[in-house]
């Protein structure tokens, strides 16, 4: 008895203590997610549409072409792109909740971009960096470890993959490794780097500001697009494949929505015209034609985004293509807003 | 695994909990012996053999070397467990480092020679277990210790995981006897260990760890650093070994306390010290007891004429220095230390005992503190080149590079200097002392939340593993 008090306190402290830290922190810096949401912060009031996403939002959204396209057809709107490199479903869903929180009071749209909810950590993902510490909440967790159950892969995997994932919630939960950074800031020790102005205002990068790459990965870059370009056909393919939608996580996106038409924000889903087919979208498109769903990563519907002068990579646009995306998005969410 | 990781608590609270929950003294050390394998195990499962292999080597001769009458015998089976260990232990060390000093004397000679390029692997913690399982053999020979009877508590005396891969280096003589009592759980003195591996884990992963990211850019290439930097990355490094090491010597004594051993105190706050002999009564007492019992004392000491004191320092601060690694700057680092605490030697015979020699005290910490900054710079350097090179830099004879390291850097120093002294003089412990258990319970959690935020969140082998 004495022992359980002992160790009830320790946890109120430990867990107290780590709560009140959390109220403190602030915004992952990685990537320039905190620079995107203070500004987004700083001019809640003048945005009405944000566009949630990886690389390919950030670099392929064009806000002032969508503005343009949404204008024409009688919707005057601000657009911010959101688009954030690396940013896949869990973190972008946390980004959505934060936006949501904002209240912002001209907020009529969010577009998000299509969710795998596939839960393997991926890239930096896997390692305890802000971002993907941030995001693992219980909710959050929980969530991922739905996905990582119903997903078709060796169990040692997934077990190994969840391990990972609670490992960073519970490095979330005492804010594990948090501190150093905010300390070396203060210190002066080390520099974070800032995102230009131009990258600011709505949000927007082309691909041309993507950072300096070596020669040897240009080359990749480069052999890989025409890769990617000789083989699109096998896009539409694996975009038609039948697949089992019990194994998509749909109470996730479900949450989504309820969470959106709560603050009576219309929330539209977007696959990006990458190099993933996405079967379980379109399967999800043919079962709902009420679902606000765009899909774009089809070379038979979008030649024009399938080729080498409009491709800057595999999975993303150049800055001609990125013109030409934000034209048919923009005429594409103008006709969904359309709707009654 | 080491201590700072997650799944060290698991393995650590789960034996924990077994151990305690487990009834009578022969079950639980069987369960700790077992827990001690596979933890070394979880590094390469191959490098058991070898712990193996001193296990059974120094079991027997420490038993022949109890029953054996003749002198001639007695010799006999402490050379098969001299050799036996420092044969593995120098293969797997220094082999490598010897071949290629070799190659490279012949070619400085101008015999033009060569060897086939041979990568072993360092078994992590060979050096401790080593000079551990040695320590019993070399201890019955001289007749100051008996052989236990017990198989089992000798294999756990030789792989008793708090402190097989770094240390403190335990005696039989001290732990084999611990082996014989009953353990009992309400004798745990819970609050001092909790804290000891609270003070270890901040030393270890929230400075030593975030110290390297640091540092070794710097040590990297001094050249490109001001010296500014240089002089800023010797001194981030002084602290940086100091708390990785000492931060495990704490984690180890804490987790072994919590199973009810006790383990040599290894750190008595050495940068501290006023002088070199202050210095090494500090810094690694384990090891440095060592090489005072089992090499300095049996040369003689300091009890002989001038040229053979100064040989026997000479002799055991350069085997020291080996100790730590197959490096030819570790051997100049023992030489340079033999000189310092010479030097202090030396100096205390020019004062005499009058109130000089106490006015020099009271500032002699100044420059031992320097000399053992700027020998660390010996001990970290990758090689001579480089080592010059800082030296260079922060001597002014070299021209610097323009890189520069935040200034912010030197308030860590200030902090662990205050702290360091805090603690040294008891304020921490018996602030926390005086609080009643709910109020300690509280607070260790409070703390807890406030060390996590500052923890690496790269975890950095330890130093020491290395040697």
């Amino acid at each position: 008895m004495r022992v359980a008090l002992l160790i009830l306190l320790f946890l109120t402290g430990l867990l107290g203590t780590s709560w009140a830290i959390r109220c403190l922190r602030a915004e992952p810096v990685e990537h320039g997610r905190r620079l995107k949401y203070e500004y987004l912060v700083e001019h809640a009031d003048e945005y009405s549409v944000v566009l949630i996403g990886s690389s390919r939002v950030n670099h392929s959204l064009i806000p002032a072409i969508i503005e343009e396209r949404l204008a024409a057809r009688g919707h005057v709107h601000r657009v911010f792109n959101y688009g954030i490199g690396g940013m896949r479903s869990f973190e972008a869903d946390e980004v959505f909740d934060k936006v949501l929180d904002l209240d912002m009071p001209e907020l009529a749209v969010v577009v998000m971009e299509w969710p795998d909810w596939d839960g393997i950590p991926y890239g930096d993902e896997g390692a305890a960096t802000e971002r993907s510490v941030e995001w693992h909440t219980a909710r959050r967790t929980l969530a991922v470890l739905v996905s990582l159950a119903r997903a078709d892969m060796p169990w040692p995997a997934a077990v190994r993959h969840a391990l990972q994932h609670l490992r960073l919630a519970l490095s979330r939960s005492v804010n594990f490794g948090a501190g150093s950074s905010w300390l070396q800031r203060r210190l002066g020790t080390v520099d974070f780097g800032d995102l230009p102005e131009v990258v600011l205002r709505d949000g927007f990068a082309a691909t041309g500001e993507m950072r300096a790459r070596s020669p040897e990965v240009e080359a990749r870059r480069v052999a890989k697009t025409e890769q990617l370009l000789a083989r699109k056909h096998f896009l539409d393919l694996g975009n038609a494949l039948p697949v089992d939608l019990a194994r998509y996580n749909r109470a996730a996106l479900a949450r989504q929505a309820a969470a959106a038409e709560a603050r009576g924000v219309l929330l539209v889903w977007a696959v990006m015209p990458g190099e993933a087919y996405t079967p379980q979208a379109w399967r999800l498109a043919e079962e709902s034609a009420e679902l606000p769903l765009l899909l774009f990563n089809s070379p038979t519907r979008y030649p024009e985004l399938y080729r080498s002068d409009t491709r800057w990579d595999p999975d993303h646009l150049n800055s001609k293509g990125a013109r030409l995306f934000s034209t048919l998005f923009g005429d594409a969410l103008a006709a969904l807003l359309d709707r009654p | 695994m080491i201590f700072t990781e997650a799944r060290f608590f698991v393995f650590f609270f789960t034996i924990l909990a077994v151990y305690w929950g487990l009834r009578g003294d022969r079950s639980r050390k069987a369960w700790l012996l077992l827990a001690s394998y596979a933890f070394y195990a979880a590094w390469r499962w191959e490098f058991l053999s070898l712990i193996l292999t001193s296990t059974v080597v120094d079991w027997i001769a420490g038993a022949r070397l109890q029953r054996a009458t003749s002198a001639r015998a007695r010799k006999g089976w402490l050379a098969l467990s001299l050799g036996v260990n420092l044969t593995l232990l120098g293969f797997f060390k220094y082999f490598g480092w010897f071949v290629d000093s070799g190659v490279e004397f012949l070619n400085w000679l101008g015999l033009g020679a060569s060897a086939p390029v041979l990568s072993i692997v360092l078994p992590v913690g060979i050096s401790f277990y080593t000079f551990q399982t040695l320590s019993y053999t070399i201890d019955i020979y001289r007749r100051e210790l008996e052989p236990t009877d017990s198989r089992l508590d000798f294999a756990l005396f030789v792989a008793f995981f708090p402190q097989l891969v770094a240390g403190p280096i335990v005696r039989a003589v001290e732990f084999l006897p611990q082996l014989g009592e009953s353990k009992r759980m309400a004798a745990i003195r819970w609050r001092p260990l909790l804290l000891l591996f609270l003070f270890g884990y901040v030393k270890k992963a929230c400075l030593s760890d975030n110290l390297s990211v640091v540092i070794d850019p710097v040590f990297a290439d001094p050249l490109a650093y001001d010296r500014l930097a240089n002089a800023t990355a010797s001194v981030l490094y002084h602290l940086q070994i100091y708390c990785d090491f000492s931060g495990y010597s704490d984690m180890a004594i804490a987790t072994a306390g919590m199973l009810g051993y006790t383990l040599p105190l290894n750190f008595d706050f050495p940068y501290l010290a006023a002088n070199m002999a202050q210095f090494w009564r500090r810094w690694h007492v384990s090891l440095s007891t060592w090489f005072r019992d089992y090499v300095y004392l049996p040369l003689g000491g300091s009890r002989v004429t001038t040229e053979r004191y100064v040989r026997n320092v000479l002799i055991t601060f350069v085997v020291s220095g080996l100790w730590h690694g197959a490096q030819w700057t570790f051997v100049l680092w023992g030489f340079l230390h033999a000189l310092g605490l010479l030097g202090v030697w030396g100096w205390g015979k020019l004062l005499g005992t009058g109130p000089l020699r106490r006015a020099v005290g009271h500032v002699a910490w100044i420059p031992t503190t320097l000399f053992v900054v700027l020998t660390w710079i010996v001990f970290r350097a990758v090689d001579f080149d480089r080592l010059l090179a800082m030296w260079g830099v922060l001597g002014g004879w070299q021209a610097a590079g323009s890189a520069s390291l935040a200034t912010g850097w030197w308030g860590i120093v200030a902090g662990f200097y205050l702290v360091h002294t805090a603690m040294a003089r008891g304020f921490v412990q018996r602030l926390l002392g005086r609080l009643s258990e709910p109020a300690f319970a509280l607070v260790l959690g409070i703390l807890v939340a406030l060390v996590l935020p500052f923890a690496s969140s790269g975890y950095q082998p330890f130093l020491y593993f290395q040697f």
